[in-house]
């Protein structure tokens, strides 16, 4: 389960750097077009914006499952190792709690949204697809923080102690 | 509603959980248990946060920085510094200033600059005689310039959050940036002459133009940027894009360092540190709109409001809680949790709320070096392998530094405002 799931992360990964770097060169053409050629392309400022909002849900899966989520850690880490495995059990429940709650109504809001096929001013991108970044993204949180929930309860010795940093925390 | 906007979020905050959970949990309760209305408001607010434009210069600017950071252009910015100003006392101190100031034009991540900065002046300076002690400090607190001098990444979200404009906060920070640039300086040229520190080398034209030449075109990326938005050429946005793709052909094509592997292995740090960033601002925008449905800023400026309090003692009492503030959150997550609850009080007192944005930036760029955790005392720590000890007795006298800096920056508001009307009416 363990290697699906870093593969899966793997391919998200891979999948969002390409899409990043498409922005990247969207933004860039837009501007040689404004320039060079005296127009530009319509569809490129919400097309960006749409990439950079599955970067942000779909990534913050990837962030999850890397535990390099930003957090005030400092008290934490000062607190003994079994009051730290608690708090680790703990947040991985509110996160399975909260980040499931945000999805109902995402969800509804996407099927709202695809019923009514509601598109985009510029690039007319079905609106399903940039709201569906938070259903598909706090989904997955949801399920990573239940995997780990089940994983450090069987084996406590996964627990990461707070203060340890992730495989590559925000500088 | 005060356990869900309050007591909650503080507990959790302190308990070491995400702080994107934090916010979303106390929007989740008070939905749940305190208000009345649709939870599609939930999603409404947290897609809402990060549907926005100007927030794309975020991972543009980061990704810039980080291809910039991965090659020579450090180093080449160092060489024109360092060959322009060799023969002054406390040159290679003073090129420490002045290649971070340099290379802050160009990346908006302290962090980056530190560890940049580190690794290329550690050696020169302990050969040029400079105690540890006095480098460590030094190369720590240099890379708090990097996130005033615009492009500034804590500018760009403090700018969503406020909704003010990231091109008037950048031309208000580029002078509070030289400021703190120019006292440092002073203090290295100080230092040196007390220790009997000379120069590293004379100055020779034709040294100098040979550095300039190995370093035209990372110092032509300040020039695009920053030329590029005050020019009017270009929004933030777009000097960010334009910013990467000059990053990429420089490292890539004309300087022969990265492969296409660093450059796509540099996009994909981006995107998590995108992620990290962005999922607690579209977070942060949701907690803010429970903040304003709730009155709580209302509240909060009446309530300053009524102790009859002058606009002084205000900001001094911001300062304070924001260095403390800063001294355990990172800047971006501050500047989120804070925000709706600050601009709106210092906007009740006549505070300019772009110069508020600088007074926040240096505010927790000293909680960057501030010890006992500012994140580039430990980045210092790894890069220059020097007992923590060290770095915190360099950095002492840089706080003060520093403090100095952000004194005047507050209560001189003219260091900020006269830039922002110098560069904008340009453009």
């Amino acid at each position: 389960m363990d290697r699906i799931v870093e593969r899966l992360m793997q391919a998200i990964a891979r999948l969002l750097t390409g899409l990043f770097v498409f922005a990247v060169l969207l933004a860039f053409a837009n501007v040689v077009a404004r320039y060079v050629f005296s127009t530009s392309i319509p569809a490129a400022d919400e097309v960006e914006i749409y990439i950079m909002i599955w970067m942000t849900f779909l990534g913050g899966a990837v962030v999850t499952r890397r535990h390099m989520h930003l957090r005030m850690d400092v008290l934490a880490a000062a607190l003994p190792w079994r009051a730290q495995y608690v708090l680790q059990l703990a947040e991985q429940v509110i996160l399975i709690g909260v980040a499931g709650f945000a999805v109902v109504p995402s969800a509804q809001y996407v099927a709202t949204t695809y019923q009514l096929g509601i598109r985009s001013d510029g690039a007319q991108i079905p609106m399903w697809i940039p709201h569906g970044a938070l259903l598909v993204g706090l989904s997955l949180i949801a399920l990573l923080a239940f995997l780990r929930l089940v994983a450090i309860a069987r084996h406590p010795e996964k627990a990461r102690p707070a203060g340890f940093p992730g495989e590559g925390a925000a500088a | 509603m005060s356990f869900a906007l309050g007591a909650l979020p503080i507990v959790l905050l302190l308990l070491g959980f995400p702080i994107f959970l934090v916010l979303l949990s106390a929007v989740s309760v008070a939905l749940t248990f305190f208000m009345n209305v649709p939870l599609a408001a939930l999603h409404q607010n947290v897609y809402g946060g990060i549907d926005a434009f100007p927030l794309l210069a975020v991972p543009f600017f980061i990704y810039a920085g980080e291809l910039m950071g991965r090659g020579s252009v450090a180093a080449r910015l160092g060489e024109v510094v360092q060959a322009g100003i060799g023969g002054i006392r406390g040159s290679l101190g003073l090129t420490t200033v002045g290649t971070a100031t340099i290379f802050g034009a160009i990346s908006g991540v302290s962090a980056a600059a530190v560890a940049t900065i580190g690794k290329l002046m550690l050696a020169p300076m302990r050969k040029g005689g400079y105690p540890d002690q006095f480098t460590a400090g030094l190369i720590t607190a240099v890379g708090a310039i990097d996130i005033i001098i615009p492009p500034s990444i804590p500018m760009i979200v403090y700018g969503a959050a406020a909704q003010e404009s990231v091109p008037r906060l950048y031309a208000a920070g580029v002078l509070p940036g030289l400021l703190i640039a120019g006292l440092l300086a002073c203090y290295v040229m100080w230092f040196a002459r007390r220790r009997g520190i000379g120069g590293s080398q004379p100055f020779e034209l034709r040294h100098f133009a040979r550095a300039v030449v190995r370093g035209f075109w990372a110092l032509g990326a300040p020039v695009v940027i920053l030329g590029g938005i005050y020019g009017g050429v270009f929004s933030p946005t777009e000097a960010a894009a334009v910013a990467c793709v000059y990053a990429a052909v420089v490292t890539r094509l004309i300087y022969r360092e990265l492969s296409i592997k660093d450059i796509l292995a540099a996009a994909q740090n981006t995107v998590f540190f995108t992620a990290q960033i962005l999922i607690i601002v579209a977070c942060a925008n949701a907690f803010a709109w429970l903040l304003t449905v709730n009155q709580v800023p209302t509240t909060i400026v009446a309530w300053i409001l009524s102790l009859h309090l002058s606009q002084m003692s205000v900001l001094l009492v911001i300062n304070l809680l924001l260095l403390l503030v800063g001294c355990f959150v990172d800047p971006l997550s501050a500047i989120l949790l804070l925000s709706p609850l600050l601009v709106p009080v210092v906007k009740a007192l006549g505070v300019d709320p772009i110069h508020f944005g600088i007074i926040v930036t240096v505010n927790l760029a000293i909680g960057l070096f501030h010890p006992p955790f500012g994140i580039n005392i430990f980045v210092a720590q790894t890069v220059l392998k020097l007992p923590v000890k060290t770095i915190y007795r360099g950095i002492t006298p840089f706080v003060a530094i520093y403090l100095v800096a952000l004194a005047l920056i507050t209560y001189v508001p003219e260091i900020s405002l006269w830039g922002m009307r110098l560069f904008l009416a340009k453009s």
